[in-house]
């Protein structure tokens, strides 16, 4: 038997959808509902690239949530799929399909109320989507990443994984900030304004290194739930 | 099927369950896991079905490592915890959903014993359902998976009486020769009928591993008057013995044609209260054959 199945992936999705296409259809359905209703009465889209970033940590921070529970854990496991094949179920599902899920309920919210202006005043204005096309495909790499580590901290954290993995990520952000202020003060002899427009200047770089990132909290994954027990 | 070889696990390194356990078991039994509450019966049942993994020692489930936790193992093997967590779904969709991550699963089977235990509505919410009910769907769906190994915690517990005698009957209906199925339980009396091998865990070690056959070559069960007791007793062939209305009930070194019968319980407590004679009435010799047998024939022999 390989280690990878197609046809074992197929299983581990319908699984996935068989239980919980009611959750993510209530989410969808009320960020639909929000986004039509306000952009109505205020013209634009009220939902921020912020919150729905919020929500898409907050699945992938609990993505692996069964395994801190023991019965569902042992399910889990017991499950006969690869952990290869787990893991690159719950990817799929925390990178890809949930933040596209939110994402196009929040367009089809926002045009949704660009028809009824329509119908309402009779002429047709197509609300902007202001905060996914305009902010360049980096953001997607941004988003890549937290789902990443957030994933990795649902299979690490038993407890409460969402909130520690935020404190973990917020002590590294603050030791990398404090060793990069090191680096331009000290190193580069006080040269801010150079480094900054390195910076600005090779978004193509960062996402290569987002990407490299997130790649490795995806292997970190892996072996965390190969050694995880129940 | 299982080999477990010099295994050594504890949740604290310095506390060890299981020190040097040895195990082996084949396939076409129905083994009883016997043991005092802390023991390690979970444990050792997770360690077998790759949810723990040993501190040190060797541990081969079908010939492969089940901390590896490969599919292919997986397939072939189904445990049915104590505490349930079930998914908020139809009887139908269970099986649907899972069904098909075992390949040998039948529907018919399913079916089958789902009404030999009386779930009628294969429609109703699993998460609506009873704890006896869940425990009747689930252990309906493992045997239906017809997986090599079956591993069952307490499968009897919180099961209503008609159901216990439903349970016997689709266990010993569903085992053969390629199947083993480990049956962890304190209810002993619910399942001395079903289970044909014993497993007493003590002590971080495999106290028993025999068949009902073989305990019953080598012991007798009995009740015994006052007399009989006190001969007995002088010959040091009892092993443990309790008060009851009728007499002594006694678990006794074999007698010949004693009109015996094999009580679980009583071997359970013969086995924790005379370990060293246990060990030694079942230790088994380089021909086979346990101390005590060899002994036996010697004596008839002469």
């Amino acid at each position: 038997m390989k280690n990878i199945s197609f046809y074992r992936i197929g299983l581990l999705f319908k699984r996935y959808f068989c239980e919980n296409w009611k959750k993510d259809v209530i989410v969808a359905a009320i960020i639909f509902a929000v986004e039509m209703l306000t952009s109505l009465n205020l013209g634009a889209s009220a939902i921020s690239w912020a919150v729905l970033f919020v929500f898409f940590i907050l699945y992938s921070g609990r993505i692996f949530g069964m395994l801190g529970k023991p019965q569902k854990a042992t399910n889990y496991l017991m499950l006969p799929a690869s952990n290869g094949e787990k893991l690159t179920v719950n990817i799929i599902l925390s990178h890809f399909y949930y933040p596209i899920l939110l994402i196009v309920a929040s367009c089809l919210g926002i045009w949704a109320s660009s028809f009824f202006c329509y119908f309402i005043y009779g002429e047709f204005e197509f609300k902007t989507i202001n905060y996914v096309f305009t902010q360049g495909w980096h953001v997607y790499m941004f988003l890549l990443l937290s789902n990443a580590i957030m994933m990795f901290g649902s299979v690490y954290f038993r407890k409460a994984a969402v909130i520690k993995t935020l404190l973990c990520e917020a002590a590294f952000c603050l030791l990398y900030v404090f060793v990069m202020a090191i680096i331009f003060f000290k190193i580069c002899n006080y040269d801010m304004e150079v480094t900054i427009d390195k910076i600005d200047e090779s978004n193509l770089i960062l996402s290569i290194y987002m990407l490299c990132i997130t790649a490795f909290f995806w292997v970190l994954s892996y072996f965390r739930l190969k050694e995880t027990e129940a | 099927m299982i080999e477990i070889k010099d295994m050594n696990f504890g949740y604290v390194p310095q506390r060890r369950i299981f020190d040097n356990l040895n195990l082996s078991l084949e396939a076409g039994h129905i083994y009883g896991l016997l043991g005092k509450n802390g023991v390690g019966k979970t444990t050792l049942l997770k360690i077998i079905s790759g949810l723990r993994f040993c501190n040190s020692g060797t541990v081969s489930v079908f010939g492969m490592k089940p901390e590896k936790r490969n599919p292919e193992m997986l397939a072939d093997i189904y445990f049915v915890t104590e505490e349930m967590d079930v998914p908020s779904v139809s009887v139908r969709d269970y099986a649907k959903i899972y069904a098909p991550f075992y390949p040998n699963f039948s529907l018919a089977e399913f079916e089958d014993y789902l009404h030999q235990f009386e779930i009628v509505d294969i429609e109703q919410k699993l998460t609506k359902m009873s704890h006896g009910q869940k425990k009747k769907v689930l252990v309906s769906f493992a045997l239906a998976t017809n997986t090599k190994l079956l591993i069952m915690d307490e499968p009897t517990n919180g099961m209503d009486i008609p159901s216990k005698s439903t349970f016997r009957k689709v266990v010993a209906s569903a085992i053969t020769d390629d199947k083993a199925f480990i049956i962890s339980t304190h209810q002993v009396r619910d399942l001395q009928n079903v289970i044909d091998a014993v497993l007493v865990l003590d002590r971080g070690e495999i106290l028993l591993n025999a068949d009902i056959n073989t305990i019953c070559d080598r012991l007798t069960f009995k009740v015994l008057s006052a007399d009989e007791y006190n001969e007995l007793s002088s010959q040091g062939k009892v092993l443990y013995n309790e008060d009851n209305i009728a007499g002594k009930v006694a678990v006794c070194t074999h007698i010949d044609d004693a009109d015996d019968k094999f009580d679980m319980e009583l071997l359970f407590c013969a086995a924790i209260s005379a370990r060293e004679r246990m060990r030694e009435i079942f230790a088994e010799n380089e021909n086979g054959k346990s101390r005590f047998a060899s002994e036996m024939e010697t004596k008839l022999n002469n």
